[in-house]
């Protein structure tokens, strides 16, 4: 999940209607939390629902065929990048675009899909609840083999 | 809300992993790949998902989605909100979300196994690029107007069948810089389809057969619709026939009785059009490229134009008249020298073997082994298409016999192996064989 899979976040307000952005890294927390980046120019209402209700949908999509999970996460939280932070934020940049290079777009091309500037993304933390297989197949919606949390 | 139609047409054509968010009645938000998405106008979008039984049931209990899009050309992102309206189990919109599940399925050998439930209408309700500060180099191509025509006009000049593909394939790869294709002309009994011609590879392929129903080309030829596919390494069924199909003709073996597909190793971007006349299917264009996204929907607009003007120009210059000649009176050449080449026919199924290697089966093989036999036997080497549409034992049809398109084959299947026996045109209406060893032809009677 600390590699360059594609990470999309879904949150939801308090209407029920969703909002969907891209993170820019992740981290996981000793407590089990864990915590998304989000640069708030991309993702501001993703944030603001989050920080309303604490509902959270994760998607990790590893680029070739599509292979993906989904985690669910509820109590979210939204707060100031950590020390460590950026590093990890600049490394998961560097990764997800390399790992773009297999549909034919170049590191230098993706630059626009993300901020390159760390002090641009706040956290969104929560506590994981259910994690589901999400490759798209006769297999979606399954807990993934090792046991869902 | 009205979408930005040019961009978002450009966008979605090239999206790459769009992902959807949906919400649950009881407020728990859900996140999955999306498998399938169009522009319907500038205020409507279908969406189809299988397998994605979370989000369709939260579709019916709430009707807001978000969707997040990257184009793979641009890569620029942007976000839709949507509103679901209905769902369409028919129709045009149905049909083409079909047909492409259809070729996905086709290419991993599940034909007709998974029948999606239908396609979702959605009204558009918000939009933003999530990058208004970046901006992309232009990479995009736009297909000319005046590039279409000049090839448009060069098409309608062809008069016969041979110049008509060399002109079509090569005016692709002059006026829209598509480097790779390939025409395969569907037989008359309407099984299969076979390669007369390509561009762009190290051999014409000319020959090769492809089953209706089979594969992305035989797809597209049963169900007489366009099929494209943008990213074909990242889809690994459409990656795993590119590669066997280009494993299987770089080999430079000749399994049996079959003629290998010729085929770029790695395509990413493949399109294949079906070619129409008077509502008949006459074949398929072909192209493909390694690069991505290298085939969008104006492309798509104008290989279907493209392929509808060849597909009528196939059909007058095979059907031609041709000018009554004269009985050839041809003086017989001198007698090559060296080793004689064995020739071998098969009556069973018409197939041609030079020494072990196969050659040419069906009627196609009938021409060579009556081209050869009289030429063996009267020294001739100039024939007219009119003596061979005559001759009732090759086994034409009386109608619609398709002579020219097996000539054009036949002429170039034996080019690729580029060896002692060749055939040429020889003006219009005929042809001439030219053969620089001796020939050992011995028939094969049925079993």
């Amino acid at each position: 999940m600390e590699s360059g899979v594609a990470l999309v976040v879904a949150t939801r307000d308090e209407a029920n209607v969703p909002a969907i952005a891209r993170a820019g890294g992740c981290r996981v927390d000793d407590d089990g939390r864990v915590a998304v980046f989000l640069a708030p120019e991309q993702s501001q209402r993703c944030l603001d629902n989050a920080a309303a209700n604490g509902h959270v949908a994760l998607l990790c999509v590893v680029p070739h065929g599509y292979e993906c999970y989904q985690i669910k996460g509820e109590a979210a939280r939204v707060a100031p990048l950590e020390r460590g932070d950026a590093a990890r934020i600049a490394a998961y940049r560097a990764a997800f675009f390399a790992s773009l290079r297999i549909t034919g777009i170049e590191p230098a091309a993706a630059a626009g899909l993300l901020p390159a500037d760390a002090a641009a993304f706040v956290t969104l933390s929560f506590v994981v609840t259910d994690v589901f297989h999400n490759t798209p197949g006769p297999a979606v919606g399954t807990a993934p083999k090792g046991g869902a949390r | 809300m009205t979408l930005p139609i040019v961009t978002l047409r450009r966008c979605l054509d090239a999206a790459i992993y769009p992902t959807i968010a949906t919400c649950s009645a009881e407020g728990v938000p859900n996140v999955a790949l999306l498998s399938y998405i169009r522009l319907i106008d500038a205020d409507h979008v279908a969406l189809s998902f299988r397998f994605l039984d979370k989000t369709a049931r939260n579709v019916a209990a709430n009707p807001r989605v978000s969707i997040l899009l990257m184009d793979a050309v641009t890569c620029r992102q942007h976000v839709l909100d949507l509103a679901y309206e209905r769902t369409e189990t028919e129709g045009p919109l149905y049909d083409e979300m079909r047909v492409r599940f259809d070729a996905r399925a086709a290419l991993s050998g599940l034909s007709g196994a998974v029948k999606p439930a239908g396609v979702q209408v959605y009204r558009a309700v918000g939009y933003r690029a999530t990058d208004p500060g970046y901006v992309p180099e232009p990479t995009q191509r736009v297909v000319s107007a005046n590039a279409v025509q000049l090839l448009t006009a060069e098409i309608g000049a062809c008069e016969d069948l041979q110049t008509l593909l060399q002109v079509a394939l090569d005016g692709l790869a002059e006026h829209l810089g598509i480097e790779q294709s390939i025409v395969l002309l569907a037989d008359p009994g309407g099984e299969r389809l076979y390669a007369i011609a390509s561009h762009g590879y190290p051999q014409s392929g000319a020959g090769a057969e492809v089953t209706l129903g089979e594969g992305l080309i035989g797809v597209v030829a049963s169900e007489r619709r366009p099929i494209r596919i943008d990213n074909a390494r990242r889809d690994q069924r459409a990656n795993a026939w590119v590669r066997d199909r280009a494993a299987q003709a770089g080999a430079g073996t000749v399994v049996e009785r079959t003629i290998p597909l010729v085929g770029l190793e790695g395509a990413q971007s493949l399109l294949a059009v079906p070619m129409l006349a008077r509502n008949r299917l006459v074949g398929v264009l072909y192209v493909e490229s390694l690069a991505p996204a290298r085939f969008l929907e104006d492309d798509e607009k104008t290989l279907i134009a493209l392929a509808g003007q060849l597909g009528t120009a196939i059909l007058l210059c095979s059907q031609s008249a041709e000018l009554p000649v004269a009985r050839d009176v041809v003086p017989a050449h001198a007698a090559p020298g060296g080793a004689p080449l064995l020739v071998r026919r098969f009556e069973f199924d018409q197939s041609v073997f030079f020494g072990d290697d196969y050659v040419i089966k069906g009627v196609a093989g009938a021409i060579l082994w009556k081209l050869l036999a009289i030429y063996t036997a009267e020294g001739r080497t100039e024939f007219s298409n009119r003596e061979l549409r005559l001759d009732r034992s090759l086994g034409l049809p009386e109608i619609g016999d398709n002579l020219e398109a097996r000539l054009v084959l036949l002429l170039r299947r034996l080019a690729d192996r580029d060896g002692a026996v060749r055939l040429e045109k020889a003006g219009r209406g005929r042809v001439r064989l030219i053969v620089s060893r001796p020939l050992d032809l011995r028939s094969i009677a049925r079993a």
